[in-house]
């Protein structure tokens, strides 16, 4: 009895002296060391751009469609010639997603046609305010200048495709978009 | 040396409120121990909450807390002020006097026990007559042939001092109890129940194991106890007695409900146990007293079976500071900062790390052992503690009556310490390896074990029967 | 200054004994109980009977009063709603029964101390204060000198007592075989 107890504690004790010397620390310290996450993970949503600025979203409302939970909201409207917001006919004047209603299922970067608005690896979604919870447009589009992050294409395996990876296979997403 | 002003006016003035100077300054010295040894405590326990979670984290992998001030230092504190400006919720149909008495009564009985902690040795004689001198106080009053002729560095040092201990902690358990029945849950109605009987279990195991030790000293002084084992830790009397220093360590486990024991307030069964209901500074109360309890037991402990104040090996003060004088003139200067040294060193660095063992074991213990079952802790405290406390005693009292009668000079012989030691370790250890045969052991564990062994990975286990 | 602190301590404890009386709550009551031992040993520590002080509450307040309380929170005794015939009787002869004995014991006190005649225990008074032996020696050699006989006999008792319930808790059928429940078998 008495050795099985010093045997369990001998055990303890080994952990004690390894994390003292440093060794078996398995804990991140997170505001300053951020876990890696998978491709497949379901952050912060993102709007992407085309390589020349130009938004990739054309304002065709599927995302809000599909949503289970309908936090989308989204309000179109038509390009001209002065104003070219996105590669098609239309773009999303106002576009924002409800934080607290989203359920990051991933709907919306599966209907999306066009590859616009895809769920990004940002897990940091607190916020001071219930009103800030409400993402516009702003929030998750993409800088415009050039070299803006990872293209981000949906696929039920991989979600996180690199413009390296890809190019071989998918030819340049980045690639400016020929029609308009 | 002397100070530039005598402080002997001072008592003079406050002698006239308190019946004669002498009493003004019994009260003054004893303020002036209880400042310090109860006001340091308080200091240090947020510490102590810091150092538990540190050593449980480092046993679990992980690093603990770290992000209030260096290294979490400020965590201890700032948990104190959070609960300290939490609202206080008194839960309807509470019983209310006793609700609020309950806290009251766990953290009292364990201030009261610590006035007996002795940190340090007995300052009289040559070395009294140099303090007085030193502040210029009447040596009729204090001095070695005055009305105060000792200052022992405990608050208080009567002659039933273990007996005193027993008593005072022996009410803790009234907080925890009252607590539990009074919040109006039955969880912590629970708690209270099983608090109550646990203790008074385990306070057995605990009175047989200080019997031996006041048995060796032939006196309940804690001081008398301390001197028994001076020179050296051949002396000390966790040599003679090391089955009741483990059953004292076990039962002081037991009396502060700490884990294994800690079944008042299981969590999983009991949500918080008797502390349910309360919240804010009354919780914060029964924190508190737990952890000064902590450190009482850990200084019983100390003071019973590890030497108390005395160092590993003794140091011959006197000599040490006659050399140093020796050496060189100029240092004439330093032989009574040796001497105060001398009487320091027990409770600023001796003491502290004795207790501070204690302490990281109860921690320790709680990193490590799983929670006793309820009929486990009854079969342990009841079955086997008890027992074995009982063959030590008779074990112990035998040897030394026959050493008494052969000496006859009233005094136990260190070799008699070895050997009742060495016989009980034994007798133990046998007991221990034959009773808790490889068979027997394969047994315990197959009737303890919920899953069969033999459950293959990824299949649902069906329950043992 | 010290019969200040003893009628002090008279009226708390003649407070807490009346609060065990007329508590209608069996927990309170049980408290006031425990207060009731505590100023009894507060009571003897004035009369510098610090061993007898102290394990009055090792004995009294530690563990009888813990064990009084467990069980009464284990049965989970509540007010009683209706007042049982005997303790409306009680109530009369109780009280008769008890103002009986305080006039008796008034007068033994006053019979002691008019006479002279002191219980055995004070008459080594003298002698502890003489001696300077710890009064622990002395209580004890006495306990196993000349008052050995009653010690031992109290102990034989108690032991009796502790086997009688035992006895009385076990349960038998009704050939005086001992019913052993299934808890206890395994």
């Amino acid at each position: 009895m008495l050795v099985d107890f010093l045997k369990g504690s001998a055990l303890a004790l080994k952990h004690m002296g390894n994390f003292i010397i440093g060794k078996g620390n398995v804990t991140l310290e997170y505001p300053e060391v951020k876990r890696e996450q998978p491709a497949f993970f379901r952050g912060r949503h993102r709007l992407q751009r085309y390589r020349d600025g130009l938004e990739r979203c054309v304002g065709c409302s599927l995302c809000a469609a599909v949503c289970p939970s309908e936090a989308i909201y989204l309000e179109a409207a038509e390009n001209t010639d002065e104003n070219q917001v996105s590669a098609g006919e239309r773009y999303a004047e106002i576009y924002q997603i409800h934080l607290l209603r989203c359920i990051f299922c991933g709907f919306c970067e599966e209907a999306c046609p066009e590859n616009a608005i895809v769920m990004g690896a940002s897990y940091e979604l607190a916020m001071n305010k219930r009103t800030d919870f409400i993402a516009e447009k702003d929030d998750m589009l993409d800088p415009a200048e050039k070299g803006f992050g990872d293209y981000h294409e949906y696929d039920p395996y991989i979600s996180h495709v690199t413009p390296e990876s890809d190019k071989s296979a998918k030819g340049d997403p980045w690639a400016v978009k020929a029609e308009h | 040396m002397q100070l530039p002003f005598s402080l002997q006016p001072l008592f003079d003035f406050l002698g006239q409120f308190t019946d004669g100077p002498a009493n003004a300054l019994i009260i003054v010295i004893a303020l002036i121990k209880i400042a310090l040894i109860v006001g340091g405590l308080l200091q240090i326990i947020p510490f102590i909450i810091l150092f538990e979670r540190k050593i449980i984290s480092w046993v679990q992998d992980r690093p603990g807390p770290n992000r209030a001030g260096p290294w979490g230092l400020l965590h201890g504190i700032l948990d104190g002020v959070k609960l300290f400006f939490k609202e206080e919720i008194t839960p309807k149909g509470v019983d209310k006097p006793l609700y609020l008495l309950a806290p009251g009564l766990t953290v009292a009985p364990a201030f009261l026990a610590l006035c007996l902690v002795p940190v340090g040795p007995i300052i009289q004689g040559a070395h009294l007559d140099a303090l007085v001198s030193f502040l210029r106080l009447d040596p009729s009053i204090i001095g070695p042939g005055g009305i105060i002729s000792e200052i022992p560095l405990a608050i208080t040092n009567p002659n039933i001092g273990i007996l005193y201990v027993l008593a005072v902690t022996s009410i803790g358990v009234y907080g925890i109890t009252l607590a539990g029945w009074s919040s109006n849950n039955k969880w912590s109605l629970l708690g209270g129940i099983r608090a109550s009987a646990q203790m008074v279990s385990y306070e057995i195991t605990l009175s047989l194991s200080i019997i031996g030790v006041v048995l060796l000293a032939g006196s309940l002084n804690l001081y008398n106890i301390i001197d028994s084992q001076a020179g050296g830790f051949w002396h000390w009397n966790v040599m003679a007695q090391p089955v009741a220093f483990l059953l004292f360590i076990i039962a002081m486990f037991a009396e502060t409900n700490r884990l294994p024991f800690d079944l008042a307030e299981a969590e999983p069964e009991l949500t918080g146990g008797f502390h349910t209901e309360y919240s804010s500074m009354r919780f914060a109360l029964f924190f508190l007293g737990e952890y000064i309890n902590m450190v009482i037991v850990s200084a019983m402990c100390v003071t019973l079976f590890l030497g108390g104040y005395h160092g590993l090996f003794p140091l011959p003060w006197e000599a040490i500071a006659t050399w140093i004088t020796n050496i060189s003139p100029s240092f004439a200067g330093f032989y009574p900062w040796v001497i105060m040294a001398s009487y320091l060193i027990g409770p600023m660095v001796i003491v502290p790390a004795k207790v501070g063992f204690f302490i990281f074991l109860f921690i320790f213990a709680r990193a490590t052992l799983p929670r006793l079952r309820y009929d486990q802790l009854m079969d342990l405290g009841w079955k086997r503690l008890l027992p074995i406390g009982l063959i030590n005693l008779v074990i112990t009292s035998g040897i030394i009556a026959i050493d008494l009668m052969v000496t006859g000079n009233g005094q136990v012989e260190l070799a008699t310490k070895w050997i009742i030691g060495a016989i009980t370790l034994g007798l133990f250890l046998a007991w221990d390896l034959l009773y808790y045969s490889p068979r027997r052991k394969a047994q315990l564990e197959k009737d303890y074990r919920l899953y069969p062994k033999s459950a293959k990975k990824g299949e649902k286990p069906a329950l043992a029967s | 200054m010290a019969l200040v602190i003893y009628y002090v301590l008279f009226g708390i404890t003649v407070l807490f004994a009346l609060g065990v009386l007329f508590n209608r709550n069996t927990v309170r009551s049980a408290i006031c109980l425990v207060g009731v031992m505590a100023a009894l040993a507060v009571n003897y520590l004035i009369m510098r009977q610090e061993f007898v002080a102290f394990i009055q509450i090792v004995v009294y307040t530690g563990a009888i009063m813990v064990l009084f309380l467990f069980v009464i929170m284990l049965l989970n005794l509540r007010e009683p709603e209706v007042m049982p015939w005997y303790l409306r009787k009680a109530r009369f002869w109780g009280g008769a029964l008890s103002l009986v004995f305080f006039f008796t014991l008034a007068l033994a006190v006053q019979v002691w101390t008019v006479s002279g005649v002191t219980p055995g225990a004070i008459e080594n008074e003298a002698f502890i204060k003489e001696s300077g032996t710890p009064e622990v020696i002395l209580l004890s050699t006495l306990m196993i000198t000349k008052y050995v006989a009653p010690f031992i006999l109290t102990s034989i008792l108690l032991l009796v007592a502790v086997i009688g319930a035992i006895v009385m808790a076990k349960r038998y059928d009704e050939d005086g075989q001992e019913i052993i429940s299934e808890e206890e078998v395994s």
